[in-house]
């Protein structure tokens, strides 16, 4: 191996001493080129590496520093379908159980009369008034909704109509017009559904005059003032066919008026304040057993004053809140009863206050007295007798209830209500209600 | 006489001589209008930083306000389902209804994270489109200005140059104070927290934080001993770094909590008032931060 190298090494030397100092030189010339042509593009390499770092640099400082639009912006192409028109639909469930502590024949209440829908609820369990809520904007222009409430009767399942109505959207002047059937805007209660109250029965005065709650079918123009502060009027022109007035009637069955007007008290009061008015000519109406001797024409007007006050700390109610009802009603009627016109003149009038407490996120606790009282009149004692219109002053009653409300769905009440008189002995509601589709919202 | 005369002209006819009304449903967005507008707009909230936007009532004095609106900017994606659609009703009001140019929804401008998979409610409260608390991420904010200004500039052209100049110099301002935000919350970077509420998910998303239990056992449904009791045992596996909840939710959970675990509870602002420092769109943001980077060093 050793020989080898070295044979190698001199033939080396023999050669590069044959070569001239001219070629030598030449070749020294080449190398320093190329060493140079490679310098120049290793230098040139080394700074297309340099930019090329600084960009990837400067972006990831702009990945740091500048927001990134394209994460952010919400995304343009949308699905649509057919059921994206479909109006929000929302059912309501109530059901009940029923304990009277003895047996009642049917709702009375000595110096009024009953309308029909107003009853005894049947005793244990039953389904209470259930309803189905549809509701859309129809156009740019209406809003609508109807209400189908499924009650039960005597055993048969009833199907009405509680509301049906349109409502303008886009009046000037800020106005609105609403038309169908919907409850008048007379008091404060009137115009909110069952499942919306307090207590699981209307107050007796909601009772005694209404059956229940006042249904108008006709039209109301609203207006919104423009004042600094809510400042609300309507009027409304009814059909004046079903209780509590009765007939027929040309455009002016019944005409409604009503103010309203609320507001703030630093971030956790707020208040409402309404007077309101109805009158109707009423043609035979239905009196006790539906003797025509009782049947009652001539000029039925009512006044009613509501206030209600919530209180909650900050304004935030989920936590905790308070809430002040007070509403006032007065009918008075100036007629005759019976086809033998024997003079009438009603005067009925009727009170509640409540208070309901949401003493802890998901529980609420509420008391209510409710005052009726009747002073009717006629030179014929014995026809007032009769009819069931002559009062003994007047009637109370006392209710409690307490509501567990683990969601905004779902709401279980338990309510105690204690004796008017003899008639209306004390009874226990157990209720429960349950909301399902769509987000309701309710209203002050 | 004159004058009483051309008074109740303007009271009866809604002739406004005045500024651009603004009716905003939270406060961030009076903020940001106000950025915008400046003296030329008067800008409303109907909340405030105390208050849950999820839960108000449709009061007399809010529809006696947003009659009178020219615009209404409101968060959207089902934050306010419970009373704006009624208070809309009731306004009386064609220029703010859905689908005019006064209405504006800021969640419709930018992409919303958390969309369910699922629509049910036994899953709480859930949003169908999205988690609607975008006013804690300040990028989302600054794409929620240029869209509001364009509105602003389109509502009211006389002032429109104004509207643009004032949006630009806000835009430079808030683009160098998301540099510093950044910069000074690297530290927050992949820290573990626990959120009373879904109020925080876009603040994470943007700081790189990890919320990875919330008080509440379901959105909107409030915090129950047994679910707290579950979450010592999570805080401590994990080593959770902070719990924060916003300033109008009740701070018993969170402090229970941090009682069990000495995990501290930092109370953050949510919007404009929730805390003293929060009296603008840039102390919200810094308040924010350095409440947080507070716990943490």
């Amino acid at each position: 191996m050793k020989i080898k190298y070295t044979t190698v090494l001199l033939l080396l030397l023999i050669s590069s001493v044959g070569f001239a100092n001219d070629d030598l030189q030449a070749i020294r010339a080449e190398i320093m080129a190329m060493k140079q042509q490679y310098e120049t593009k290793i230098t040139a390499l080394e700074t297309r590496l340099q930019a090329a770092e600084d960009k990837i640099n400067q972006q990831s400082q702009q990945i740091e520093e500048i927001p990134q639009a394209d994460t952010i912006i919400a995304e343009t192409s949308q699905t649509s379908n057919a059921n994206a028109f479909n109006p929000a639909l929302s059912l309501i469930f109530d059901g009940r159980y029923v304990d009277y502590a003895h047996k009642v024949d049917g709702l009375t209440f000595p110096g009024f009369v009953i309308g029909p829908e107003a009853g005894v609820e049947p005793e244990g369990f039953n389904l209470g008034e259930s309803e189905l809520t549809l509701s859309a904007n129809i156009d740019d222009k209406f809003y609508g909704q109807a209400t189908i409430a499924f009650a039960n009767d005597a055993g048969e399942t009833a199907v009405e109509i509680e509301e049906l109505f349109f409502q303008t959207l886009s009046l000037p002047y800020g106005m609105t017009l609403k038309g169908g059937r919907y409850f008048s805007a007379l008091g404060y209660l009137n115009e909110q559904h069952a499942h919306a109250w307090d207590f699981a029965q209307a107050p007796l005065i909601y009772q005694a005059l209404f059956g229940s709650q006042l249904k108008n079918d006709g039209l109301q123009l609203s207006m919104l003032l423009p004042t600094d502060f809510y400042l609300e009027a309507g009027l409304e022109l009814g059909n004046a066919l079903g209780f509590p007035a009765s007939g027929e009637h040309n455009v002016f069955g019944s005409q409604t008026a009503f103010v309203t007007t609320g507001g703030d008290i630093g971030y956790s009061s707020s208040w409402q304040l309404g007077l309101s008015y109805w009158r109707a000519s009423v043609k035979q109406r239905e009196g006790l057993d539906g003797n025509p001797d009782y049947a009652f024409t001539g000029d039925s007007d009512i006044k009613a004053l509501d206030f209600v006050y919530k209180w909650a700390p900050n304004g935030n109610n989920k936590l905790q809140n308070v809430k002040f009802q007070f509403e006032y009603f007065e009918r008075n009627e100036d007629g005759t009863l019976g086809e033998d016109l024997v003079d009438y003149d009603g005067n009925q009038n009727g009170w509640y206050g409540e208070v309901a407490w949401l003493f802890k996120p998901n529980w609420r606790a509420g008391i209510r007295h409710d005052n009726i009282s009747a002073n009717n009149n006629s030179l014929n004692l014995s026809r007032l007798v009769d009819a069931g219109l002559l009062a003994d002053g007047s009637q109370t009653q006392n209710s409690l209830m307490v509501e567990w409300l683990p969601s905004e769905f779902t709401r279980w009440r338990i309510q105690y209500s204690d004796k008017i008189d003899r008639l209306n002995p004390a009874q226990w509601t157990f209720q429960y209600t349950y909301s399902m589709g769509s987000h309701g919202a309710h209203q002050f | 006489m004159k004058k009483i005369l051309l008074m109740t002209l303007t009271l009866f006819t809604g002739i406004s001589f005045a500024k651009l009304n603004i009716f905003t449903c939270e406060p961030e967005w009076a903020a940001l209008a106000t950025e915008i507008g400046k003296d030329k707009i008067k800008a409303f909230s109907a909340t405030h930083g105390k208050q849950d936007p999820h839960f108000i009532q449709a009061r007399p004095s809010l529809i006696a306000k947003i009659r009178k609106a020219d615009l209404l900017v409101c968060t959207g994606a089902e934050l306010e389902i419970g009373w704006l659609p009624l208070l809309l009703r009731k306004s009386a009001n064609k220029k703010i209804l859905s689908g005019q140019s006064g209405n504006f929804i800021a969640t419709s401008f930018v992409k919303l994270l958390d969309k369910p998979t699922r629509i049910d409610r036994s899953q709480g409260d859930v949003h169908a489109s999205g988690n609607p608390h975008v006013q804690s991420d300040p990028r989302r904010m600054a794409e929620i200005a240029k869209k509001l200004s364009e509105r602003m500039q389109q509502l009211d052209a006389d002032n429109a140059e104004f509207y643009q100049q004032n949006t630009k110099e806000f835009l430079s301002q808030w683009n160098e104070s998301i540099k510093k935000w950044q910069k000074q919350a690297k530290v927050l970077k992949g820290r573990k927290i626990i959120a009373h509420h879904k109020s925080w998910i876009y603040l994470s998303n943007w700081l790189d934080m990890d919320i990875i239990a919330y008080l509440e056992p379901k959105p909107g449904v409030p915090p129950t001993a047994d679910h707290l009791s579950k979450l010592i045992k999570i805080a401590k596996n994990n080593k959770v770094d902070m719990i924060i909840f916003a300033a109008y939710q009740n701070p018993k959970s969170a402090k229970w909590l941090n009682k069990r675990t000495d995990i501290p509870a930092v109370e953050l602002p949510f919007t404009i008032g929730g805390t003293k420092n929060a009296s603008d769109l840039f102390g919200l943001i810094d308040d924010t931060i350095n409440r947080m980077v507070e716990v943490v060093r």
